[in-house]
C-alpha cells in the first residue's frame, strides 16, 4: 500500500512566486525599519540619561563636604551630618516609614480582636518617629540658612548654635521656624494617623521607594542640596533653587487645583450643552497649545506690573497656575466622566440636592483621578523655565525666600543659568542639578501612577 | 435583622445615623435633578466663575499682546517689521525684520519634523500594527518619558552631546551653537506627540478593514501603509501639525543650543535665533518697560501666538473635517 505524501502539495503551496517573495521581504524590512525607529528614540533617551549621569552624578556622591564647609567658613550650625546625627536618622526613617504598615499587622497577629483604641495607640507610636524625622530634616535644611544668617549678623559661626542664632533672629524667621518646626511635624503626625487608620491593604511599594531614596541620600553628599549658588563652580549648590521650586509648587497647586477642579465640575455637572460650554471647552484645548513663554508675558503684565506682585514667588506661581490649569481641567473632567450616571441618579432619587450629589457622591469617587491629574500638571510646572524667565525670575539668589513676595529662583532657571555659561565646570553642576530635577519628576510620576492604580474603581 | 460587615458597625445603625444627620437637609425633592438651596446656588455661581476664568485667560493674553504690539507699531512702521529680514534689536542701529526670527523658528521646526515624522510615524505603525500588547505596554510609557523631560534638559543634551557629534561629522569650523543640534533635540521632543496621537488614530481604525486586506493576501506592510494609514490620515496629519506647533513654541532647548544669531540663511550648521529665543534674550536683560526693546517683545510674541494658534486650529479642523467615519 502506498502512503500518500502530504509534503508534496504543501511544498508546492509554499513555493511562492518571486513577486510574492519580494513583497514579503519588503514587509519584513519595513518591520525592521519600524523597530529601528523605536530603537533610535530609545537610544537617544538613553544617551541623554547616560550623559547627564556621567556629568553630574559624581558631584552628588563624592565627598564634597570639605569643599562645601570651607566655602561656608568652616562651620555648620545645627549640623546633623555628623556621624551621630546620621546614625540617628538612619534608624528613625525606616522605622517611621515601615511602622504604619507593619504595626497594625503585628498588633493584629499578636492580639487579634483588640478594640479600635489599641489601633489608635499604635497609630501614635507609628507616627511619632515620622514627625521627629521631618523635624530633623527641616533643621538640617535650615542649617545652611543659619550659617548665612550668622554671617550676616556677625556671629562666629563655629561657636554659634541654633539657639544663639534664634536669639539674634527676629520676626518672620522665628515665626517660620515655629510654623515649620511644629505644624509640619503635626501634619505628618495627622497624615500618618489617618493613613494607618484607613489602610485596608497596606502596600509596601511606597515605603520601599522611600527607603531606597533614603539609602541614596545617605551616600549622597547633601552639601550640593544645601549650599547657595556661587561664582566658583566647586562651591555652588542648589539650596535656594530647590526651596524656591518647593515654595512655588505649593502655591501653584493651591491656586490651580481648586480653580481647575471647579471649572471641571461646572463643565461636567452644571453646564448645559450650549454654545457657551462648547466655547469654553474649545478655548481650554486651545489654551493648552499656547506656547509657555506667552503665559510668561501675560504674567509679566498682569501679575508683575498691574497687580504689583513684583518678581516674586507669588507672581511666578500664579503664572504657572494659569499655564497648568488646562491640564488640570481636562484630567478632572475625565475623572468626573468615569463616575457612572447611576450614582448620581440614585442620590437624586433619595432627594439630595445638586451640590450634595456632587459633594458626597461624585467627588469622592473622582477625587483620586483628579489628584493624579494634579500631580502630572505639577510635574509639567516643575520643569517649565520659559514663563519664569519672561516674568523675570532671578538666576542668582543667595538667600531663601521668606515670604511669597520675595525674589526667587527655581531649579530649571538655575540649570539654564549654568548651562548658558561657557565654563565646563558650570556645565557639570548643571548636570547634577538636572539629576535632582529628574529624580523629583520621577518620584512625582511614580506617585501619580501608584495613586491611579490604587484609586481606580471598576464599575 | 442587622447585617454585619467584618469591619464596620451594623449597616442599619449607619443608616439611622445618616438619617439623623441629614434630617434637616433631606427635603422632598421635585421631579428632575437640579434642586438647589441658596448655598447650592452660591456654589453654582462660584463654579461658573472658575469655568469662565479660562476665557478670561485667553482674553488676557490677547489684550496684553495687542496692547503692547499697537504701542510698538506706533513707533516702528509696519513695513519695517514684516518687510525686512534683518534683525538687530539690541544694537544702536535697530532693525526689526521679524522674518529673520520666523525663519529661524521655521528652520528648527523643519529639522525637528524631519527627525520626528519618520521616527514618530514608524513608531506609531509598529506599536499599532506589529507590536504584541506586552511590548507595547513597555515601549509606550518609555516613549512618554521623552515627553516629560523638561526642555531645559534637552537644551543641555543638545549642547553637551549632540553638538560635539555634529562638529565631529562636519568639521571643527561648525560652531557649538547651531540650528541642526537644536533641531534634532526638538525633533526628539516631539516624537512622543506624533507617535502617541498617530497610534491612537491608527488603533481606532476598525479591525474589519485590516482583515479584509489580509484576506486579499496583503502583507503587513501593505495593510499598514495602504489601509490603516489612509484610514487614519486625518489623525496622523493632526498629530504632525500639533507637533509642529509645539516645535514652534519650544523655547529653552532652542535658546540654549540654537545660538543667538538672527539671520536669514539656509545653512543649518550656523547659529540662528528663534522667536522664543529672542523673547528669552530680551527678558534676561533688564529692559525698561517703556523702551522699544520691551515693546518689540510683545510684537514678536503676537506673531508667535497667531502662528501657533492657527496651527492648532488647523489641526482641530483637519482631524474633524477629514475624519473617516466607520460604522
Amino acid at each position: 500500500m502506498t502512503r500518500v505524501s502530504v509534503a508534496a502539495p504543501s511544498a508546492q503551496l509554499t513555493a511562492f512566486s518571486p513577486r510574492v517573495r519580494i513583497r514579503r521581504g519588503v514587509s519584513i524590512a519595513f518591520m525592521v525599519a519600524a523597530l529601528l525607529a523605536i530603537a533610535v528614540s530609545m537610544i537617544m533617551l538613553g544617551a541623554l540619561i547616560v550623559e547627564i549621569a556621567v556629568d553630574g552624578a559624581a558631584r552628588l556622591f563624592t565627598d564634597g563636604s570639605a569643599v562645601g564647609r570651607e566655602a561656608r567658613g568652616g562651620a555648620i550650625i545645627a549640623d546633623l551630618s555628623t556621624p551621630d546625627g546620621m546614625r540617628w536618622m538612619t534608624w528613625a526613617l525606616p522605622v517611621a516609614i515601615l511602622l504604619p504598615f507593619i504595626g497594625p499587622r503585628l498588633v493584629n497577629a499578636l492580639a487579634p480582636g483588640l478594640p479600635r483604641i489599641a489601633e489608635r495607640v499604635m497609630g501614635v507610636i507609628v507616627v511619632a518617629p515620622a514627625a521627629i524625622f521631618v523635624h530633623i530634616l527641616y533643621v538640617r535644611f535650615e542649617s545652611a540658612y543659619y550659617v548665612e544668617y550668622a554671617k550676616a549678623v556677625g556671629l562666629d559661626g563655629a561657636s554659634g548654635n541654633i539657639f544663639q542664632v534664634l536669639a539674634e533672629a527676629s520676626g518672620f524667621q522665628i515665626v517660620r521656624l515655629l510654623v515649620v518646626g511644629i505644624l509640619v511635624p503635626l501634619a505628618v503626625f495627622a497624615a500618618g494617623w489617618f493613613w494607618a487608620q484607613r489602610m485596608r491593604r497596606p502596600s509596601l511599594i511606597i515605603p520601599t521607594i522611600v527607603i531606597a531614596g533614603w539609602v541614596v541620600y545617605l551616600f549622597m553628599d547633601p552639601w550640593f542640596l544645601s549650599s547657595f549658588p556661587s561664582r566658583q563652580p566647586p562651591e555652588a549648590g542648589i539650596f535656594s533653587a530647590v526651596t524656591g521650586t518647593l515654595y512655588m509648587m505649593v502655591i501653584t497647586a493651591a491656586v490651580a487645583f481648586p480653580l481647575g477642579v471647579g471649572a471641571a465640575i461646572y463643565l461636567e455637572e452644571y453646564a448645559r450643552r450650549n454654545w457657551f460650554s462648547r466655547m469654553i471647552q474649545v478655548n481650554i484645548s486651545n489654551l493648552a497649545g499656547v506656547p509657555s513663554i506667552i503665559y510668561g508675558l501675560l504674567g509679566l503684565q498682569v501679575f508683575v506690573r498691574v497687580l504689583e506682585f513684583e518678581r516674586s514667588v507669588l507672581a511666578g506661581a500664579c503664572t504657572m497656575a494659569l499655564l497648568v490649569m488646562p491640564i488640570i481641567i481636562v484630567s478632572a473632567q475625565e475623572a468626573l466622566r468615569t463616575v457612572p450616571p447611576s450614582m448620581r441618579e440614585a442620590a437624586y432619587a433619595v432627594g439630595a440636592t445638586r451640590w450634595q450629589v456632587i459633594r458626597f457622591h461624585v467627588l469622592p469617587y473622582a477625587f483620586g483621578g483628579m489628584l493624579t491629574g494634579n500631580i502630572l500638571a505639577m510635574s509639567r510646572a516643575i520643569g517649565e523655565t520659559a514663563p519664569l524667565i519672561a516674568i523675570g525670575a532671578l538666576t542668582f539668589i543667595a538667600f531663601l525666600a521668606d515670604s511669597p513676595t520675595d525674589d526667587f529662583t527655581v531649579l530649571p532657571i538655575q540649570i539654564f543659568n549654568w548651562v548658558a555659561r561657557p565654563q565646563a565646570g558650570f556645565h557639570e553642576i548643571a548636570a547634577s542639578a538636572i539629576i535632582v530635577l529628574m529624580v523629583i519628576l520621577l518620584l512625582m510620576n511614580a506617585a501619580a501612577i501608584i495613586m491611579r492604580q490604587r484609586t481606580r474603581t471598576d464599575w | 435583622m442587622a447585617t454585619h460587615t467584618p469591619d464596620g458597625p451594623p449597616q442599619d445603625t449607619v443608616r439611622s445615623l445618616l438619617a439623623e444627620l441629614w434630617r434637616d437637609r433631606l427635603q422632598p425633592s421635585r421631579p428632575g435633578s437640579g434642586r438647589e438651596t441658596p448655598t447650592g446656588r452660591l456654589i453654582h455661581g462660584a463654579l461658573f466663575l472658575t469655568a469662565t476664568l479660562s476665557a478670561f485667560v485667553t482674553l488676557g493674553i490677547v489684550l496684553v499682546l495687542i496692547f503692547e504690539t499697537v504701542e510698538f507699531f506706533r513707533e516702528v512702521p509696519f513695513i519695517d517689521f514684516f518687510g525686512s529680514t534683518e534683525w538687530s534689536a539690541l544694537f544702536a542701529e535697530k532693525q526689526f525684520g521679524v522674518w529673520a526670527l520666523v525663519w529661524g523658528t521655521g528652520m528648527i521646526a523643519l529639522i525637528g519634523l524631519a527627525v520626528a515624522i519618520p521616527l514618530g510615524l514608524m513608531a506609531a505603525i509598529f506599536l499599532s500594527e506589529y507590536s504584541p500588547p506586552r511590548l507595547r505596554a513597555i515601549v509606550k510609557p518609555i516613549l512618554e518619558i521623552l515627553a516629560g523631560v523638561p526642555t531645559v534638559v534637552f537644551g543641555y543634551f543638545a549642547l553637551v552631546s549632540v553638538s560635539p557629534v555634529i562638529r565631529d561629522i562636519f568639521g571643527e569650523d561648525v560652531g557649538i551653537y547651531n540650528a541642526l543640534s537644536a533641531g534634532i533635540v526638538v525633533g526628539l521632543m516631539i516624537v512622543p506627540i506624533i507617535a502617541s496621537l498617530s497610534e491612537d488614530a491608527m488603533r481606532a481604525v476598525p479591525r474589519s478593514l485590516r482583515e479584509g486586506a489580509y484576506a486579499l493576501g496583503s502583507t503587513r506592510m501593505e495593510v499598514s501603509l495602504r489601509v490603516v494609514l489612509p484610514a487614519a490620515f486625518s489623525g496622523v496629519v493632526a498629530s504632525i501639525i500639533l507637533a509642529a506647533s509645539r516645535a514652534v513654541g519650544e523655547t529653552m532647548a532652542v535658546t540654549i543650543a540654537g545660538g543667538g544669531n538672527p539671520q536669514f540663511g539656509v545653512n543649518p550648521l550656523e547659529a540662528v535665533q528663534t522667536m522664543t529665543a529672542m523673547i528669552v534674550q530680551l527678558s534676561l536683560g533688564d529692559t525698561p518697560t517703556t523702551s522699544i526693546e520691551f515693546k518689540v517683545l510683545f510684537a514678536v510674541a503676537m506673531t508667535l501666538f497667531v502662528l501657533t494658534l492657527a496651527m492648532n486650529i488647523v489641526a482641530q479642523w483637519v482631524s474633524q473635517r477629514f475624519r473617516e467615519e466607520y460604522e
